[in-house]
């Protein structure tokens, strides 16, 4: 296939790249303690692009039919009403992987299956459970990256990921909660399993109990998990460039220029080590690298493909991800999170006579031209003179960018950095999302 | 090998067997600053195999279908847990469906889209916004699916989306609208999409806060499905009614929402968009009544949870693709309802969010985008409450039904949601 598709670089543009995946999956599904859904496969596909006067995209899961399309593509790449340019770049070259301790490829899917056992096993003490499901999933990522530039790259990965998410019923009372854990890396991430469902399944028994939130504007303490997804959230998409560059930023034009609390400071780092959201180049070849999206509250950069830095002018960043061989290249974080401040967790909490304290993400969406951003909590607790009172279910918050980021009080000490899936244009990639917890003010979205 | 000669290397085996076959050709065009950016053209094909090994499933899948492809999906056959109700759709006869094929939208070359981008765009000029992003997708896509138990089944769709965000401004102040609309067939209203989003952004200059409170509500198709989606369709697949998951699980006759309300769930409409003759398994479509003015009249069902309650598939296992195993989810959920619909509510286009709604509490609390007050746009406002309280609250129906995703619906008109502005 690579010779056949390495071809396709002299197709006739200013420039092509190629890209070829193969990735080899397995998931499993243990529903209620029997292993329900079990599936494992290989695909492999390949991608082109060519840049003329706009791009023409073409991707195929056979060579042959990637050359017909990639002859469409070329013609449609003259559609464009504006002449596209890139930012200049070293070619990359070289071979990149990840060496796991217990590498996906090589275990045996008994042993796979084992991980879930384990966490049916956990999770079997607790009498209010009714339901469970565990979920593993791995897979092992070979990608080839060429272009017309001269760059030829190949890197290898494997990723695994665990979800649990246990239902607790009492009376007519029924709650769930989740928990999950997953990484850049081998099997080895796994270990606590029946760790991750214990705190599953305690979540929903206390969730039983608890009560719906209040509504209005609060002092709320979220903890690292949420923390992760606000910074993502409220933060994040609004400089990923092509918002920016669309118009659609409410950051856009404000490097340089104090947006948040001197408190916050935000790296996007795809070299963190066994990060969900890791990665050695970007899916344009560009080499991967930590930068600070702000420091001590000031905006230092957007996230870049070498379009959107083109475009305005900056350095390349290495965040052109794509979900696989079907998706062009876009924008976006890789492991996003808050540098730690140094508060105590008493200390968040200590002067607050009424607030609420959240924890666990169950997902976020922010309309990022207005700035306006919602997430929402698995679980929360009053606070009242500093101390946690009530347990509170369904919480969600929601704010205003530029607002809520100004207002962060205090940061605490420690990170944590958990994994996520964010949605964007209709792809899915994995990433990290984390910091400590923090403090600030939000607008919480209760029924009472 | 040939989808036959598979289910006879797996009968060799002493097994049974389940292929399907998924090709699929897509095509979009991006826009990108008011402007064609990239154009796109793909084409994918795979295989998704399950075997029976007594009573053990295994699934496997891949580009080619190999010995290889069926060896694997045998193996992991052998490590699965034996589940007696495991097993394969039978064969049957598959309704005619109309609609779900337009051959002119297989026959349309990336370069002849120019004028369909066109109508998109301008309506964007014409009110003065700017077009932050647009496309427009087309998509052929042929299925096949055959068993060990005679099921032989094939069907050709097509699909044809547009969306475009359009960003209005006014001194400082940036307001947004986005509309989608998606359909079988190339007669898609292009225009209409384009001035949904720029009349909505348009409109919502000028946005004021909203007094912290209890009002009544109309949700917008969009803003329907985004929520029912969520909150609440997950309550009628039979395998969360079964794993006591669902709040609907053992109310069926019951009365469980406002008997204005009907909702049915057809495979069979014409040019539904999840409008199939077979689902995942190759169980015909059919139509079924889920809620009848109010009451519940059934679940939604595939082959084992059918099995498990002793009872016929509803033909609802469906694929996402040739690589995952079918699963339970609605095909067009159509909520239909009597009355009319008071305008002098907080009108919702879309949610922010809605994804976060508790699937099985049915509890929500989002953002809404577009949100409008006697007519005045809103600039910030979470509505919060339980959707199963929220359908037994309905107001009224409005005439303007839309699919959008999975979902037929009306304006739904609610008495009261608890709005934090």
């Amino acid at each position: 296939m690579l010779r056949e598709v390495g071809k396709l670089l002299e197709l006739p543009a200013r420039f092509v790249d190629v890209t070829i995946y193969r990735v080899e999956s397995t998931t499993i599904v243990m529903k209620d303690g029997s292993a329900r859904e079990v599936s494992t496969g290989e695909s492999f596909g390949a991608c082109v692009r060519v840049l003329r006067k706009g791009w023409g995209f073409a991707y195929a899961s056979s060579a042959r039919e990637l050359a017909e399309r990639a002859e469409q593509a070329l013609r449609g790449a003259e559609l464009a009403g504006e002449r596209v340019e890139l930012a200049e770049v070293e070619p990359g070259r070289g071979r990149a992987e990840v060496r796991a301790r217990l590498h996906p490829s090589r275990a045996t899917l008994e042993e796979k299956l084992e991980y879930l056992h384990r966490a049916s096993e956990a999770a079997s003490g607790y009498a209010r459970v009714v339901s469970t499901s565990f979920a593993y999933s791995d897979a092992s990522v070979e990608v080839t990256y060429l272009s017309s530039e001269g760059a030829e790259l190949s890197m290898r990965y494997p990723r695994v990921a665990f979800h649990a998410q246990v239902f607790a019923k009492e009376g007519a009372r029924l709650q769930f909660a989740t928990e999950r854990a997953g990484a850049t890396s081998g099997l080895e991430v796994l270990e606590d399993v029946e760790v991750l469902a214990e705190k599953a399944c305690e979540k929903a028994e206390r969730l039983l109990r608890a009560k719906a939130p209040p509504s209005g504007e609060f002092k709320v303490v979220i903890d690292p998990k949420l923390t992760g997804v606000f910074i993502h959230e409220a933060l994040g998409h609004a400089v990923e460039a092509d918002h920016v560059v669309q118009g659609e930023s409410i950051l856009g034009g404000m490097l340089g220029q104090r947006i948040a609390s001197e408190l916050v400071t935000v790296y996007d780092d795809p070299t963190l080590e066994g990060g969900f959201g890791s990665y050695f180049y970007d899916a344009e070849g560009v080499r991967a690298r930590r930068k600070a999206v702000v420091e001590q509250g000031v905006l230092r950069s957007y996230l870049h493909t070498r379009e959107t830095a083109a475009r305005l002018g900056q350095e390349p960043t290495g965040n052109a991800r794509a979900q696989g061989y079907s998706y062009p290249p876009l924008p976006r974080m890789s492991n996003t999170y808050l540098a730690q401040g140094d508060s105590s967790f008493e200390e968040l909490l200590e002067d607050i006579e009424y607030g609420v304290y959240l924890l666990g993400s169950r997902g976020g969406e922010v309309d990022t031209a207005r700035g306006v951003f919602q997430f929402s909590a698995e679980e929360g607790f009053l606070i009242e003179r500093g101390e946690l009172t009530t347990p509170l279910r369904d919480v969600a918050l929601s704010g205003e960018t530029l607002e809520i980021l100004r207002r962060v009080e205090a940061v605490g000490s420690g990170k944590e950095v958990h994994i996520g899936y964010c949605g964007k244009n209709g792809q899915l990639v994995a990433v990290g999302d984390g910091g400590p917890a923090i403090r600030t003010i939000a607008t919480v979205g209760g029924t009472s | 090998m040939t989808p036959r000669e598979a289910l006879r290397f797996i009968e060799r085996r002493g097994a049974e067997g389940e292929v399907y076959r998924l090709r699929q050709r897509h095509f979009s065009v991006e826009v990108r600053r008011g402007r064609v950016e990239l154009a796109e053209a793909g084409a994918e094909e795979g295989f998704g195999v399950r075997v029976l090994l007594g009573r053990r499933m295994g699934f496997a899948y891949g580009n080619v279908l190999s010995e290889q492809l069926l060896e694997r999906a045998l193996s992991v056959a052998r490590v699965s847990p034996p589940d007696e109700h495991q097993g394969f759709a039978g064969a049957e006869s598959y309704p005619s469906v109309e609609g779900l094929f337009d051959p002119r939208v297989e026959a349309l070359a990336l370069e002849e889209v120019e004028q369909r981008v066109e109508e998109l765009l301008a309506p964007a000029r014409d009110r003065g916004v700017e077009v932050s992003q647009a496309s427009i997708s087309w998509e052929v896509s042929e299925e096949s699916i055959c068993n060990s138990f005679g099921v032989e089944a094939e069907q050709r769709g097509s699909a044809v989306h547009a969306h475009l965000s359009a960003v209005a401004r006014r001194g400082g102040e940036v307001a947004t609208g986005m509309h989608f609309s998606a359909g079988r067939s190339l007669d898609l209203n292009f225009e209409e999409v384009g001035e949904v989003a720029s009349t909505l952004a348009r409109r919502s200059l000028g946005a004021k806060r909203l007094e912290t409170g209890d009002y009544p509500l109309v949700l917008r198709p969009v803003a329907m499905a985004e929520l029912l989606e969520s909150a609440l369709i997950p309550a009628f697949s039979a395998d969360n009614v079964q794993r006591g998951r669902s709040r609907l699980a053992g109310r069926l006759g019951e009365r469980v929402f406002g008997e204005e309300l009907t909702i049915i769930d057809d495979a069979t409409l014409a040019a539904g968009l999840e409008s199939t003759r077979f689902d995942g398994e190759g169980t015909a479509g059919r139509r079924k009544l889920l809620v009848e003015r109010g009451e519940l009249r059934g679940y939604l069902y595939d082959v084992y949870t059918a099995r498990k309650a002793g009872t016929e598939s509803t033909g609802n296992a469906l694929r996402n693709g040739f690589s995952s195993l079918p699963r339970i989810d609605a095909t067009n959920f159509i909520i239909r309802g009597r009355g009319t619909l008071e305008e002098d509510a907080l009108v919702v286009h879309g949610l922010i969010g809605a994804h976060t709604s508790n699937p099985v509490t049915g509890d929500f609390s989002v953002e809404t985008r577009n949100a409008f007050y006697d007519g005045s746009p809103v600039r910030k406002a979470i509505i919060a409450g339980n959707i199963y309280e929220l359908l037994e609250s309905i107001a009224g129906f409005g005439r303007d039904v839309a699919q959008v995703y999975g979902v037929v619906t009306p304006s739904v008109g609610f008495s009261k949601v608890r709005v934090v502005g």
